[in-house]
């Protein structure tokens, strides 16, 4: 196995934060840490990193413990920050250097990370925009133009809106081009359009056979990325396994159902729950696929048109509020 | 836990990126050309103010060369004035016995001895369109009379050695009932030699140049420390570099920082000196004699003086930065940064405090003790060291003890650093920082 995490425990002042956690990743691919606020995330990655001390346990790679010093590793920190007041570019050669990449070599790397999260016009000197019909006066004259213009100097952190601090952040974790990633909240605060950005580097980084460790409140995310999971709540592991085994054990038990009139009768008469309705289109809950066959037959039975009829295994978003629920009943 | 080679892995990367940072910083940049712009004027403009007559440092501090060319000695009195060579003030001045012509030049004089009675006469005059001042004249005056009274003497008997007793300079000084019996008191010691006024003023102003460059330096570290965790960027660089590496890159760096900036200013102070010297014939070393008259050192022995300065300024800088370090580390945000400030004023100013009311001490015993002091010694051994009351070996132990309390708040640092720059919420006070030296850290950086 890779990378095995094993018993891991922390507490602060007698509060037990992480309890005992056991996880392990045998080959390349995503694992998440799920959980509730405060339940022990965090804490768990700072300690595989060697940040804070635990109080027992070990964090192992390729059967060695886990040394950030000689293991590439890359890491997207929930705590974002950069220098504000020092220029972007002396910033992630400055961590590319930290991290044993030459300046010549980090120079080419964030040219290609500064044109994939398009953000070149932060990180070099940008010459002034011509106006329109100076452009259209052909290409010679608007060269003469811009060469007249104020060159814009590369931006300060300070100066980037929230979105593209957080891509020059991820840039700094990638700059190594890690064998390990470890992602805490990758995602949180990020528009649809940069969302959709991050999720496809991220896609980029599984096909290249990298090791991610992924914490996020984003459960899409997670279920689309992720393979193995551990949920955590209240320092605890109440659920971990491979994602499909987890979601198998459940069974098929959600209807997604749109018709074209009201078949609340129907509902009834099959004992099947509604979640929530919206002009003839149903989210059901039902035992198992039999009971949701008997439900479809009904409605055929009954000329009642289907458009769609989509049973499937409950999401990963459910199987996490149920399981904290759970353990928070038990406690 | 011991210190390892490891845990200072990518010092380098923190220093050199701070500094060029502190280098590349604007208000930082206008702050040293301000500064040198400063020193490259002051020795001129101090020359200048000297000569007009508007301060006066209590001595010469001219170049001993005259305004006046040449002198028309016309000597009626039975006197032999001759043998004009030997003074340095008027070593570029001709004194001649020939007729003066019948208008001056404009830096010519004219100089006429009469005997009156007993008495002889020196009248001393310049011509119409005269370049020089009355002071020339007045000086001039003065040395032919100076001269006149010598050659007096020496008709009268008395010899070259006797006559330079005579002309020896004497020293004058006042001291009230308390002064008296403090010196008094002192008298049965071995002093080293110096006065104890002149060694409090040198000791005066030595430690408060340390003081001020202890605390200024200081507090750009805490601030570096404090804005970095504020920013939230000490997870990033932790996973790079250990937390040591991060505190003592940055001290380096501050240190290189300030140094560079004080070596600028004093080449400037050079230059300063020479334009002086080549524009006005203005003595630096006069000055600086007449400044610190306690130290009694020419140009080339200043050099070494400066040297273990330098070398005590760096060991004390270490070791009120190291602690600034960490003070800063407690705080989690910039509102915090007056307490970790505060904390480091505090001991620059008790070893400031000690080692100036130490120094009115006459004891030899006592410049010994201080100098040894950690935190003091920074303050009094290299000026206890340049009035000549203690000796090399002394200094160079007070370096060692220096070099050991270095040793141990980094050790210290090492133990604390890494948790400190990850907390968050209200500052750590001291009985939580020894109790996380005192934990163990398994698993951490």
């Amino acid at each position: 196995m890779s990378l095995i995490v094993k018993n891991l425990c922390k507490s602060y002042g007698g509060k037990v934060v992480v309890d005992h956690l056991s996880f392990g990743m045998e080959e390349p691919g995503v694992y998440a840490l799920l959980g509730t606020n405060g339940a022990g995330k965090t804490t768990t990655i700072r300690m595989m990193l060697g940040m804070l001390s635990r109080d027992s346990g070990e964090v192992l790679w390729q059967g060695k413990p886990l040394d950030t010093a000689t293991c590439n590793v890359g890491y997207l920190a929930e705590e974002r920050g950069l220098y504000p007041k020092y220029e972007l570019m002396d910033q992630l050669v400055y961590f590319a250097a930290l991290r044993g990449v030459s300046r010549s070599e980090a120079q080419k790397r964030i040219k290609y990370w500064a044109e994939r999260l398009e953000v070149e016009e932060y990180l070099y000197p940008q010459m002034p925009k011509a106006a329109p019909e100076e452009a259209l006066l052909g290409q010679k004259k608007t060269v003469a133009f811009r060469s007249r213009g104020k060159i814009q100097k590369p931006k300060k952190a300070d100066q980037l809106s929230k979105g593209n601090q957080q891509k020059i952040q991820l840039m700094t974790a990638l700059l190594s081009d890690p064998e390990l990633l470890i992602l805490d909240e990758p995602l949180s605060g990020l528009d649809p359009v940069n969302t959709d950005l991050f999720n496809s580097i991220i896609r980029e980084e599984i096909a290249k056979g990298k090791y991610l460790i992924m914490s996020s409140h984003q459960m899409a995310t997670v279920e689309e990325f992720c393979t193995d999971i551990t949920i955590l709540n209240r320092s605890k592991a109440i659920l971990q396994g491979h994602l499909n085994d987890i979601k198998k054990s459940y069974g098929r038990v959600n209807l997604a159902l749109k018709v074209e009139r009201d078949i609340t009768p129907f509902l009834e008469e099959t004992g099947v729950r509604l979640v929530t309705e919206k002009e003839h289109e149903y989210r059901l809950k039902v035992t198992g696929e039999e009971q949701a066959n008997e439900l479809l037959g009904r409605l055929i039975q009954n000329k009642v048109p289907v458009i769609t009829f989509d049973l499937r295994e409950p999401s990963l978003h459910e199987i996490f509020v149920e399981k904290v629920g759970q353990a928070n009943e038990a406690e | 836990m011991k210190l390892s080679k490891n845990d200072f892995k990518g010092t380098g990367e923190v220093f050199g990126f701070t500094l060029r940072q502190y280098a590349k910083s604007r208000a930082n940049l206008i702050t040293g050309a301000i500064m040198l712009l400063l020193v490259l004027i002051s020795m001129p403009v101090l020359a200048m103010l000297q000569k007009d007559g508007v301060v006066s440092l209590g001595g010469n501090m001219m170049e001993d060369t005259g305004n006046i060319r040449t002198v028309y000695v016309q000597n009626e009195t039975d006197l032999t004035l001759s043998g004009w060579e030997g003074n340095t003030y008027w070593s570029k001045t001709g004194f001649t016995t020939v007729a003066a012509p019948d208008t001056l030049g404009g830096k010519e004089a004219l100089a006429v001895m009469t005997s009156q009675g007993d008495a002889y006469a020196i009248s001393v005059s310049a011509g119409k369109d005269s370049e020089l001042a009355d002071s020339d004249l007045q000086r001039l005056s003065a040395f032919l009379q100076q001269r006149a009274s010598e050659e007096a003497l020496l008709r009268q008997g008395i010899t070259q050695e006797q006559l330079s007793v005579a002309d020896a300079d004497y020293k004058i000084s006042t001291a009230n009932a308390s002064d008296y019996q403090a010196l008094d008191a002192a008298a049965g010691t071995d002093d080293g030699g110096s006065g104890m006024g002149e060694r409090f003023i040198l000791q005066y102003g030595y430690a408060l140049v340390v003081m001020m460059l202890c605390t200024v330096t200081t507090a750009y570290i805490i601030r570096a420390v404090i804005e970095e965790k504020s920013s939230k960027l000490v997870e990033l660089l932790m996973i790079s570099v250990k937390p040591l590496a991060l505190l003592t890159g940055k001290i380096l760096a501050v240190m290189t920082y300030v140094f560079v900036f004080l070596l600028v200013m004093l080449a400037g102070a050079v230059l300063s000196a020479l334009a002086a010297g080549a524009l006005f014939q203005f003595s630096a070393m006069g000055a600086l004699r007449q400044v610190v008259p306690a130290m009694h050192v020419d140009g080339v022995h200043l050099a070494g003086v400066i040297a273990i300065a330098l070398v005590s300024l760096a060991l004390g800088y270490l070791t009120v930065s190291i602690v600034g370090g960490i003070s800063g580390a407690c705080c989690s945000g910039t509102e915090d940064m007056e307490a970790a400030n505060g904390v480091v004023v505090m001991l620059v100013m008790a070893g400031y405090m000690v080692s100036v009311f130490g120094s009115i001490s006459g004891s030899t015993t006592m410049a010994t003790v201080l100098s040894l002091l950690p935190l003091v010694s920074v303050f009094c051994a290299p000026v206890e060291y340049a009035v000549g009351r203690i000796g090399f070996e002394i200094l160079a132990l007070s370096w060692v003890i220096q070099a050991l309390v270095i040793c141990l708040l980094a050790l210290f640092a090492s133990r604390v650093y890494a948790e400190l720059i990850i907390h968050r919420g209200s500052r750590v006070r001291l009985k939580q920082l020894l109790s996380m030296a005192k934990r163990k850290r398994e698993g951490a950086r």
